[in-house]
């Protein structure tokens, strides 16, 4: 190593003293080093730069070009993974006129002697994340022609002295966090042919100065906080072609000086907040091929000028406030391709042409007032992928020409007026994936050619008068994952055709007038979900096999003439979680197995040969005597025998029980097996809201104070981890005094936490099911794994969760999503009423839960009491906290 | 009840409230009862005086406001958090409401597709 600098040194002294060309390279290679040596070069994409050889070595270098004169001219260090620093020595390159450093993974702040270098021509820092400021000084590169730093995490100002650069051309600083607001300085580059500042924080009005850049071709400066509108001086930006403002919180009304660009090809301005009338003008902008102003808060007609626009290809004004007609002469664009206008307040009908003169892929003209017959032409040229018309008014048969349209691949058309019958064909288009017909006014039968389509995976005919049998292979369709077509006349025997329904999930037949039996093969339908055959006609058994479908979750049946006895393998069936069979004619016991232990009794009722359960008990022989139709007296025997020994058994339950309570009670012991734990020898029952995996029993032996997890307002918390399911969940014990039992209020409590655990929402903890005697009531609910949010904020540990505000900000989030939906979307709302970080929770991906809704209220009502205040101090005003005293002493009092 | 003069109807604002509070904590990592608030009472008097003072930075928590950016980006939802906290509670926003505004106070973080120039690929479902 010494050796190596020793002749390093004699050689540099040498070169020194021969020729000063060479001293320079020399400096060169060591700034190059110097360069190499703050680099983090992961590959060693570098591994050619090292010092010694021979002089001018350092020009062969990876990523190195020198000049005539042996000076590095050009540094080329993109795409090589580099992070570290990029060393103060680049300043040594002098000569440096074109440096790259794209596409790395620099995080540091980019050098400010990086402005020292006055000979750069292009300077490209793009797609790293370099922090802090853009260094200012660059404005002495007088040379400097393109400027690219986009996708960094650059922030402060844009620097002011860019204006200097006079002969810069691309400036590109798109996607970094700068913010206020854009230099009227910029005015000065005069060369200036593309402009990108998207994607920042930058605020303030769009300067009228920008107009002022004859040159301008390119203008992407969209995805920012900006005020105001679009100067109208961007009418003297005669050279502009591509206009991106979207996104871009602009607003006001779109200038009519638009219309003298005659060279603009693209203008983007979704997503702002621009209102008034879309400009006439723009019939002038000749050039125009993609026009989106989509997302703002336009009003008035589409003009018709816009029809003179001959190259435009794309058209979309979709959620705007638009209304009239859509102009007849859009059909006469001989490019368009995509039109969308959905969201509206359009009415009349759809040009007479449309689709006849241009390749049209996309026509979506959803949710707007159109009305008049869907045109003939939309697949004339034989491009149209995708045609969604759905609420609307449209009247008229479905066009033939579309079931002969073979690039279609959505066809959502439902509610509308349409009428006729299905064209034949749709099951011929080999693209074709959805078919949406519902709610219209379709009558005839559905096509044969349907069943032998292979492309097709949702189907949904519902809502029509459609009234013919089902095509027997209709199931069959490989690719089929739902088939509604329910509230039609169809009739007929369900095909015995499941054999072969590799991807079905949802079959929807009800309120038809389906007859005949249920066919044991539905049960090869692996996939299968949702399984709706109600409000039907149907006979005979249920058949047991369908019990073992895997994935079934909800079946519903009822409304139907089914006969015979519920098979009792239902309960364990893998997925089931409704099973509705109410208002059949089915038999005997109701198995008291698995899910039907905790079946809710409507989805019972209307059965009148049910018993066991929530129905009259069966009595040993009672299904036997009822099938075998012995005699009358032998049955009332039986029953009395029965009711007598019954009476004693409960009696001498209440006092083990009690016993065993009380032993509970004062050891704080649980074992397992114990069932009753009520004073008064009231079984606990378990009330599920969704499938579970465990008993009330499993619950209960984990009911203990070593397994206490938290205490509140409102109960103590459990945690309950069952061993066999290996499952976890929270168990909250509700306080209770005697008087609720006196009063009777027990039943209340248990009707309204049934009403909470049909809340469904992410943010929301979810009630997995209740468990109730006649004193005592626990909760179920999921268990959190990251608790709650009081402790991941001021407990020990807070320094691991929550160390960035995107989390925290995600989490406020959650917690208003969570409380709107109880505030808004429930009937009645619910009212949380103790809202504190204590009672968010927080799941595995950190998003938050709310607990306890509604437990408040309950509490307060049944407990009038100034300590059962609903409410947590510091979490209610200051004078609310006085009222609510003061009112639950007048109540009280 | 009415000839007290006071109508305690327990509506949707009194959670308006309560959801500003757990706002402030996200936003300080403070308690809402904290002995460093000194004479004011509570975390809403104490974020209060700090605005009076014109130095609401002061509030923010520094663990997780370090930089100019992102405390403006806390500033946003302060905001939102003292409307919610408004004394009266006809003052105070509807969760709707507030959703919309926090949609409004979004952190700004590069997404990967922020930069490319997208065509309106959107489409109603």
């Amino acid at each position: 190593m010494q050796l190596k600098t020793q002749s390093f040194i004699i050689v540099f002294f040498f070169f020194c003293c021969i020729c000063c060309a060479g001293a320079e390279a020399d400096n060169e290679a060591s700034a190059l080093l110097s360069i190499k040596a703050g680099l983090i070069d992961p590959f060693n994409s570098l591994h050619d730069w090292k010092d010694g050889g021979a002089a001018k070595a350092h020009c062969n270098w990876t990523g190195v070009q020198c000049n005539s004169a042996g000076a590095v001219e050009k540094l080329n260090l993109s795409h090589m993974n580099l992070s570290g620093i990029v060393s103060n020595e680049i300043q040594s390159l002098k000569s440096l006129t074109f440096l790259n450093l794209c596409c790395n993974g620099f995080e540091s702040p980019l050098s400010k002697h990086i402005t020292n270098l006055t000979s750069l021509k292009s300077l490209d820092v793009s797609q790293n994340f370099f922090t802090g400021d853009f260094p200012s000084g660059l404005g002495k590169a007088s040379e400097l022609v393109s400027l690219n730093a986009s996708s960094n995490n650059f922030s402060g100002f844009l620097p002011e002295d860019l204006g200097n650069i006079s002969s810069l051309e691309t400036l590109d600083l798109r996607g970094s966090f700068f913010e206020g607001s854009i230099p009227k300085s910029i005015s000065n580059l005069s060369n200036l042919k593309y402009l990108g500042l998207s994607g920042n924080n930058l605020t303030g009005k769009i300067p009228d100065e920008i107009g002022k850049l004859s040159l301008l071709e390119y203008m992407i400066i969209g995805y920012n906080e900006f005020e105001g509108g679009i100067p109208k001086e961007f009418g003297n930006l005669t050279k502009l072609k591509y206009l991106d403002l979207a996104e871009g919180n602009v607003g006001g009304e779109i200038p009519d000086e638009l219309g003298k660009l005659k060279l603009l090809n693209t203008v983007f301005l979704y997503k702002n907040s621009f209102e008034g009338k879309i400009p006439t003008t723009i019939g002038n902008m000749t050039s125009l091929m993609l026009l989106d102003l989509s997302d703002n808060m336009l009003s008035g007609n589409i003009p018709a000028e816009i029809s003179q626009l001959k190259n435009l290809q794309l058209l979309n004004f979709m959620r705007n406030k638009l209304s009239g007609p859509v102009p007849s002469g859009l059909g006469d664009l001989p490019q368009l391709e995509v039109l969308e206008l959905w969201n509206n307040s359009l009415s009349g009908p759809l040009p007479r042409d449309l689709g006849k003169n241009s390749p049209l892929q996309w026509l979506d003209v959803s949710s707007n007032s159109l009305s008049g017959e869907i045109p003939e032409t939309l697949c004339t040229k034989g491009n149209l992928t995708k045609l969604i018309l759905f609420n609307n008014a449209f009247n008229g048969p479905i066009p033939t020409s579309l079931s002969k349209c073979p690039s279609l691949v959505r066809v959502r058309i439902q509610n509308n007026f349409l009428s006729g019958t299905i064209p034949v064909g749709f099951g011929k288009l080999e693209k074709l994936q959805r078919l949406e017909l519902a709610n219209n006014s379709l009558t005839g039968g559905i096509p044969e050619d349907i069943a032998s389509s292979t492309s097709l995976s949702f189907i949904d005919f519902s809502r029509n008068n459609l009234h013919s049998s089902l095509p027997s292979t209709i199931i069959s369709i490989s690719n089929l994952q739902t088939f509604i077509v329910s509230e039609n006349n169809l009739e007929g025997d369900i095909p015995d055709q499941f054999q072969d329904c590799p991807s079905l999930g949802v079959l929807d037949l009800s309120s038809n007038f389906f007859s005949g039996v249920l066919p044991e093969s539905i049960a090869s339908c692996q996939k299968l979900v949702k399984l709706s055959l109600q409000n039907n006609l149907l006979t005979g058994g249920i058949p047991k096999a369908i019990a073992s479908m895997p994935t079934l979750s909800i079946l519903d049946l009822a409304n139907n003439s089914l006969t015979g006895q519920i098979p009792d393998n239902f309960g364990m069936s893998p997925a089931l979680e409704t099973f509705n069979v109410s208002y059949n004619k089915l038999e005997g016991p109701v198995p008291e197995n698995g899910m039907l232990r905790a079946i809710n009794p409507n989805d019972l009722v209307g059965n009148a040969g049910l018993c066991g359960g929530f129905f009259p008990p069966c009595g040993k022989t009672s299904a036997y005597t009822m099938r075998h139709g012995s005699s009358h007296t032998k049955h009332i025997i039986v029953g009395w025998i029965i009711g007598i020994s019954s009476i004693l058994a409960i009696g001498l339950a209440a006092l083990v029980a009690r016993s065993i309570y009380m032993k509970w009670y004062t050891e704080g012991l649980c074992f397992r097996g114990r069932f009753y734990g009520g004073s008064k020898g009231w079984p606990w029952r378990l009330m599920a809201f969704q499938r579970l995996d465990f008993t009330s029993t499993d619950i209960l032996s984990c009911i203990k104070e070593t397994n206490v997890i938290g205490m509140g307002g409102t109960g103590v918390v459990y945690k309950a981890e069952i061993a066999q399911s290996s499952t976890v969940v929270a168990v909250k014990k509700l306080w209770r005094t005697e008087s609720d039992i006196e009063v009777g209020s027990g039943d209340d409590l248990v009707g309204e936490v049934n009403l909470l655990g049909r809340l469904r929402h992410r943010n929301i903890v979810r009630l997995l099911g209740f468990l109730y005697n006649d004193t005592d009531v626990m909760i179920v609910y999921e268990f959190m794994v990251n608790g709650n949010l009081g402790d991941a904020l001021h407990g020990k540990q807070s320094a691991r969760l929550l160390v960035d505000w995107v989390s925290r900000y995600n989490i406020a989030l959650g917690i208003a999503q969570g409380l709107a939906y109880l505030h808004h979307d429930c009937h009645p709302p619910v009212i949380h009423r103790d809202i504190k970080s204590n009672n968010i929770l927080l799941d595995a991906n950190l998003e938050a839960r709310i607990a306890d809704f509604g437990l408040a209220k309950m509490m307060v009502r049944k407990n009038e009491t100034v300590s059962m205040i609903a409410g947590s101090y510091g979490y209610i005003a200051p004078g609310e906290l006085l009222l609510t005293i003061l009112t639950i002493f007048i109540f009280v009092g | 009840m009415a000839e007290y003069g006071y109508s305690l109807k327990v509506d949707e604002k009194i959670d308006i409230y309560s959801f500003g509070i757990v706002l402030l904590e996200l936003i300080t990592g403070k308690r809402p009862i904290d002995p460093d608030f000194g004479e004011s009472v509570d975390i809403v008097g104490w974020i209060r005086r700090k605005i009076d003072k014109n130095s609401p930075e002061e509030a923010l928590d520094p663990s997780v406001g370090n930089c100019k950016h992102v405390q403006e980006e806390m500033l946003l939802v302060l905001r939102i958090a003292l409307l919610c906290t408004a004394k009266l509670p006809k003052e105070r926003p509807s969760m709707r409401d507030v959703i919309m505004m926090l949609g409004e106070a979004k952190p700004r973080r590069k997404g990967g597709k922020k930069n490319e120039t997208l065509t309106a690929n959107k489409e109603s479902m």
